[in-house]
């Protein structure tokens, strides 16, 4: 979740803002246009790192309320007087909100690949819309021919033709974005957001309405991109359809990820790094003609080793903090175990079961030995009835046929709390946690749900689960792996010692996987544990055995590395996708 | 009446060069899950290679054969020394990264084919004009142009639907981790799919060197719009990426000669109603 | 540990921010160094050959004058502009006040020559402008400071119409890139066309820089007009004739200011025979002016000059007469901009004088390519000048 910038980097972002501030005084009028332009696409780059980094929507149309908020400026100048300062701030963010809104409303609708589609198909309606109509001078550009300007009683108090003042504006206008989206994600508000992002379902699940969430930050960033572009027609007091086109959008992403996102200071890094890169490639009389005739060539070279050597951009490289944090957890809990006594847990065993929808044979004749203090995984393309076996087990759907013994004892068709409380513990594909709840919460919350409110228990679930070090944080700012890690402290918790886990390892990264891998591994100690889960790399570095099943039925059932090399498996499951 | 016509004529040959662009772009997709934005820089380095081929080779056609194989051995190493890399990375690094390839080769293209436009001959056997109306003639070449697409979308369609790598594309294509699960080797499956790509962009490129030219930033434009027919389509599907491409193709056409001032917008204002209807696109999986 | 990284840490951020301001650190050359000419022209993109051909006449003439102009050494700072506007003022403020550049010189898109003037104008640095013709630039924006040795699109597109008129054509279809020289020279054949009785049944519009002209012709054979008149340059006009001489094969006749064919003559091939243009020059005009320039660039780049190679030529030539006039002093800014105006320059192209908005009065010659040659077909316009407009310079 999002940190408060640290101390050391607090300090060089003032010091960097200092700096800035001299700026007027000692450089050229050039080097201060330059860096006022910079200023300007910061206060936009890290308006987009609100929705990339933050809140997950990676938009690929940004620059196109960018182009709003400049074209504003145009729109609402007198032919040959100056406009007031703060309206033409204010009908930029206007505008840029309301083209947020319009196509938010839509945008919204979509996820993943198909957004970044859309915003960048988005961005270039705006585009062709300014390009090909004679609403704002068609593809030549307008003019804003006199700047605006802030005059209160006859006093001009600000006004932005002279390039010094114009400059400070817009570091002010910088510092005030920054602090304001600084302020915004840390409130509750901005949780939400970050909660969106890990995981968008279970904030659903949640019951948070997060179309309106996402809308309502798509608008905040478009009003704040607008009033860069208000700022930015305000430099030279010319604007064209360039600004909203895909290559703007493009490299504002560059620079968001350039910086590292989800930092909002990496964005004003990316954009400072990237500017001033490509400013000095593109100076003659600082590199010699050769290099600044193929500027390009080093920009690109530059971008992709950037890319490959960093992949968390350059905010990563000083915030060594945020790069280990994830990892240390995942180390915790391989000391703490060797304490705990391995003891013998539940086992199932499955026969002839099946399941029938109508005419669909959901599950279709299994059998299968699930053997104590195993990890098992379930796996098997989509539709082959792996969540409707583990709804079988657990007692949420009844058989049509077959029984399942629990230590041999047949317990088909027995509801599903009454098989709960024999040890079956379960987790659903969404996580399911309280959110609003601290973590120690939760777990006594499942405790009570048995009957019995053991604070041992509860103390030995969280340390079971790797997570005694968070019992007071609120669940609701776990990350998404700690809300797995916490889900499974409830199951143990509530005295189960047989998990039933569906995609335990759904919407998570890659370090957070790894540590319930770990977790896993651990829990079979003294727990037997059934998987569902489509993350094969963490399948087989989990799982004892895998059952593959394919249409409802029981293609394959052994050790890991048995089942990959089974010829009828893979026959089967290539024939599978014929079909479809 | 006629312009109706002559423009379905545009249309789908407008519309049957973006599929082979963008059926490269659905593959890679939909398969290496890789957002490929330097797509459109191999459709255009296929141009050069059609003016810098088709002197020596003596016309564009064997140009087209030798350029093929070329492709692919240049997409082959491009995926070895850049894309490879990004399997793991999320979607950012990936439009960083080819957006770095974009500035790479159009400074490569400036360097060996410096910045002015070049005209690609047309061969001497099909320069000629079918007569369309009194007045209009339709060249011969735009019609092979069409012809040649439309073999390359069949075979295309017969070596996914009907051989063994294509069987395995689609495997890929629907469940990637499966595939691996099975002992395929993923990463040859991804280079080969990649590369593949790369050569279907270029041959776009070169057998429409003669009638667009090669020009700095013609990728550009082609990339855009493969995006626009593959979202369309559905990601991943070949299929989807083929009506997609005539879509646009035909509603491009259209947009020209009857709402000149929004035929730009036209292919977006496609693209929005489809999401809306079928926000998977025609043939994508929700 | 914590204090060392804490160290290092704000340490890197003041490096950064002082890295900020290293582009821009760099020695500051005496009043008496080398004239910076600062050139903003396309070097890449689909107007790339006019900017090469303009930079080639403008070494040239340097060159020719021993490296020096009024004594003084030169020194090129050439900017791709990329035919971009949204480039413009950012690259012109690189020119002006980055590279301090003495002269500007620039460029050929209408579009990128607007922002660029809007700047110059402010700043009062010296202008010529090689080619782009927009007209706003010698009316309505007209300054002091900005010089024009090409054209205005409305000036080259006026002097069409009464060519065409003569030709016997009376309904004619217009087909342009719809930006603001497309449009302008549009207009100023409709001018001078309908006020001689012709009428102008179709204008069509395809967006710059698009040059898939395919529903272009199919209106054009749907209107079946007498003659068409269009407006393209560059690899675009290569491309139009081409695929206009497969369409329609010769069956209405092609019209346009020379930019139509100039530099694409041999490139054209039997495409292009028959496309009537009209312009400011022609490659095989009969001048002593010319048969010397012609001479001299063949030797130096293998390849005869286009138009843009004399506009080019003509610019330093103006620059030249300016800087003589106030003996190489730069900063004397009023005078070199009062002695530019009243140049009379003997062209390549013919008489080359200047209008009270600096916009060139010049001959237009009505020309036909056949064979790969733009063939002399007579003057149409005598000393024509493009009004002023809006402009307040006397």
């Amino acid at each position: 979740m999002f940190r408060r910038p640290s101390l050391p980097i607090a300090i060089a972002l003032c010091a960097a803002l200092m700096a800035l501030a001299c700026m007027p005084f000692v450089l050229s009028p050039y080097a201060v246009k330059f860096t006022t332009r910079v200023l300007v696409l910061a206060i936009m780059v890290t308006s987009l790192d609100l929705l990339i980094g933050i809140t997950g929507l990676v938009s690929f149309g940004h620059a196109a309320f960018f182009a709003l908020g400049a074209y504003a400026v145009y729109f609402i100048s007198p032919e040959s007087e100056s406009a007031n300062a703060l309206l033409a701030l204010a009908a930029g963010a206007a505008l840029g909100a309301a083209g947020a809104f319009v196509i938010g409303v839509f945008a919204m609708l979509t996820r993943g690949f198909y957004f970044i589609m859309v915003t960048l198909a988005a961005g270039q309606m705006v585009f062709s819309i300014f390009y090909d109509t004679d609403i704002a001078k068609g593809s030549d550009g307008a003019y804003v021919n006199v700047k605006p300007d802030l005059t209160i009683g006859g006093w001009t108090l600000v006004d932005f033709d002279n390039r010094r003042q114009f400059f400070y504006v817009c570091l002010i206008m910088l510092a005030a974005t920054y602090l304001f989206l600084l302020w915004l994600v840390r409130s509750r508000f901005g949780r939400v957001l970050q909660g969106i992002r890990v995981n968008e379902q279970r904030m659903r699940a949640l019951g948070y309405d997060t179309y309106r969430y996402r809308l309502a930050v798509f608008v905040i960033a478009g009003a704040i991109a607008g009033i860069a572009g208000a700022l930015f027609a305000c430099i030279d007091g010319f604007v064209t359809p360039e600004l909203a086109s895909w290559r703007e959008s493009g490299l504002a992403i560059m620079m968001v990820v350039l910086g590292g996102t989800g930092t909002l200071y990496g964005a004003v890094i990316g954009t400072f790094a990237y500017s001033v890169l490509e400013e000095a490639l593109k100076s003659a009389s600082t590199v010699g003609p050769f290099i600044s005739e193929h500027w390009r060539f080093g920009m690109g070279v530059a971008l992709a080793a950037a890319v490959l050597g960093a992949p968390r951009g350059l905010a990563g490289l000083f915030n060594s903090r945020t790069a280990a944090a994830p990892l240390s957890p995942g180390g915790d809990f391989l000391h703490r175990d060797l304490a705990r006594p391995e003891r013998r847990a539940h086992a199932l065993s499955v026969r002839d079961l099946a399941r029938h929808f109508g005419g669909l044979h959901a599950v279709d004749g299994v059998n299968i030995e699930l053997e104590p203090n195993l990890v098992h995984a379930i796996i098997g393309p989509n539709g082959a009835g792996k969540t409707t076996l583990i709804n079988l087990l657990s007692g949420e759907v009844k058989p049509s046929a077959g029984r399942v013994y629990l230590d041999g004892l047949d317990i088909t068709g027995w509801p599903s709390h009454r098989i709960a409380r024999s040890g079956i513990g379960r987790s659903f594909q969404r996580t399911n946690i309280f959110a609003d709840f601290s973590v120690r919460e939760n777990c006594a919350l499942a405790a009570q749900a048995r009957g019995g409110a053991g604070a041992q228990r509860i103390t030995h679930a969280l340390d079971v689960a790797g997570l005694s070090h968070r019992a007071e944080a609120i669940a609701g700012q776990l990350s998404s792996g700690e809300q797995r890690q916490l889900e499974i402290a409830m199951l143990i918790a509530s005295g189960a010692d047989l998990l039933l886990l569906d995609e335990p390892l759904a919407g998570m990264g890659p370090e957070e996987t790894q540590r319930v891998v770990a977790l896993l591994r651990d829990l079979a100690r003294d727990h037997t544990i059934v998987l569902i889960e489509h993350d094969m790399d963490a399948v087989f570095a989990a799982a004892d055995t895998l059952t593959v099943l394919v249409q409802g039925r029981l293609l394959a059932h052994g050790k890991p590395a048995d089942v990959r090399r089974d010829p009828a498996v893979r026959e089967a499951y290539l024939g599978e996708e014929d079909a479809a | 009446m006629d312009l109706v016509l002559i423009q379905i004529l545009n249309g789908l040959q407008y519309g049957l060069l973006i599929f082979l662009a963008a059926s490269g772009l659905t593959l890679v997709f939909g398969i290496l899950g890789i957002i490929n934005l330097s797509h459109g820089s191999f459709y255009m380095l296929g141009a050069y290679a059609a003016l810098t081929l088709t002197e020596p080779l003596g016309d564009v056609f064997r140009a087209l054969l030798v350029g093929i194989p070329l492709a692919f051995l240049f997409g082959l190493a491009i995926e070895w020394l850049f894309i490879r890399h990004l399997y793991k990375r999320d979607h950012l690094q990936q439009v960083l990264l080819t957006f770095a390839l974009i500035l790479i080769f159009n400074e490569m293209q400036q360097t060996i084919w410096g910045s002015h436009p070049h005209s690609i001959p047309t061969p001497n056997y099909l320069t000629a004009s079918i007569r369309l109306t009194d007045t209009l003639s339709y060249p011969v070449y735009r019609l092979a142009l069409t012809a040649i697409c439309l073999a390359l979308a069949l075979a295309m369609v017969f070596v996914i639907q009907k051989t063994r790598v294509g069987r395995l594309i689609r495997a890929a294509e629907s469940n990637r981790e499966m595939v691996e699960t099975l002992g395929f080797d993923s990463g040859l499956l991804f280079r080969f799919v990649f590369a593949t790509g790369v050569a279907l962009a270029a041959a776009a490129g070169i057998i429409s060197a003669p009638v667009e030219s090669a020009y700095p930033g013609i990728g550009d434009k082609v990339l855009i719009t493969s995006f626009v027919v593959v979202v369309i389509g559905g990601i991943g599907s070949i299929r989807g990426a083929f009506v997609g491409a005539l879509l646009i193709g035909l509603a491009d056409a259209m947009g020209k000669v009857f709402l000149p001032s929004l035929a730009s917008v036209m292919i977006y204002g496609v693209m929005a109603l489809v999401l809306v209807l079928r926000p998977a696109g025609l043939f994508g999986r929700a | 540990m914590d204090l060392n990284r804490r160290t290092f840490v704000s340490l890197s951020g003041t490096a950064g921010a002082l890295a900020i301001g290293m582009p821009f650190i760099r020695p500051s050359y005496a009043q008496s160094g080398p004239l910076k000419l600062g050139v903003l022209l396309p070097y890449s993109g689909t107007y790339a050959p006019l900017g090469e051909a303009i930079t080639r006449a403008m070494e040239l003439y340097v060159k020719q004058q021993g490296g020096k102009l009024a004594g003084r050494d030169v020194t090129f700072i050439k900017l791709d502009d990329e035919s971009a506007p949204p480039k413009a003022t950012e690259l012109t403020n690189k020119l002006v006040q980055g590279e301090k550049a003495d002269v500007i010189i620039g460029t050929v898109h209408s579009g990128v020559a607007m922002a660029m003037v809007k700047i110059t104008k402010e700043d009062g640095v010296p202008t010529i402008i090689p080619n782009a013709g927009a007209d706003q630039i010698t009316r309505g924006m007209c300054a002091e400071n900005v010089f024009r040795t090409s054209f205005s699109n409305g000036q080259a597109g006026f002097a069409v119409g009464p060519a065409m008129l003569k030709a016997g054509h009376k309904k004619v279809v217009t087909a342009t890139w719809k930006y603001a020289a497309g449009e302008e020279s549009v207009a100023g054949f409709k001018r001078s066309f309908t006020k001689g009785g012709g009428e102008v049944i179709k204008d069509i519009t395809i967006p710059f820089p698009d040059v898939e002209f395919q529903s272009v012709l199919a209106e054009i054979s749907s209107l079946k007009p007498d003659g068409v008149y269009v407006f393209w340059a560059g690899g675009g006009a290569l491309k139009f004739i081409k695929d206009y001489a497969s369409a329609l094969s010769g069956k209405i006749p092609l019209w346009g200011p020379s930019f139509l064919t100039d530099g694409v003559e041999q490139a054209a091939g039997a495409a292009g025979d028959g496309v009537k243009t009209v312009g400011h020059y022609v490659e095989s005009l009969d001048n002593p002016e010319n048969k010397a320039f012609t001479q001299l660039f063949k030797d130096a780049y293998k390849i005869p000059p286009d138009v843009y190679a004399v506009q080019g030529w003509d610019s330093m030539q103006l620059l030249d007469i300016g800087l003589k006039a106030v003996g190489g002093d730069i900063s004397k800014r009023a005078q070199l901009n009062a002695a530019m105006a009243k140049a009379t320059i003997a062209s390549p192209r013919g008489p080359l004088r200047f209008s009270s908005s600096h916009n060139p009065i010049q001959n237009f010659y009505l020309r036909e390519l056949r064979g790969g040659v733009n063939n002399y077909l007579g003057i149409v316009e005598k000393e024509l000048s493009d009004d002023t407009t809006g402009c307040k310079l006397a």
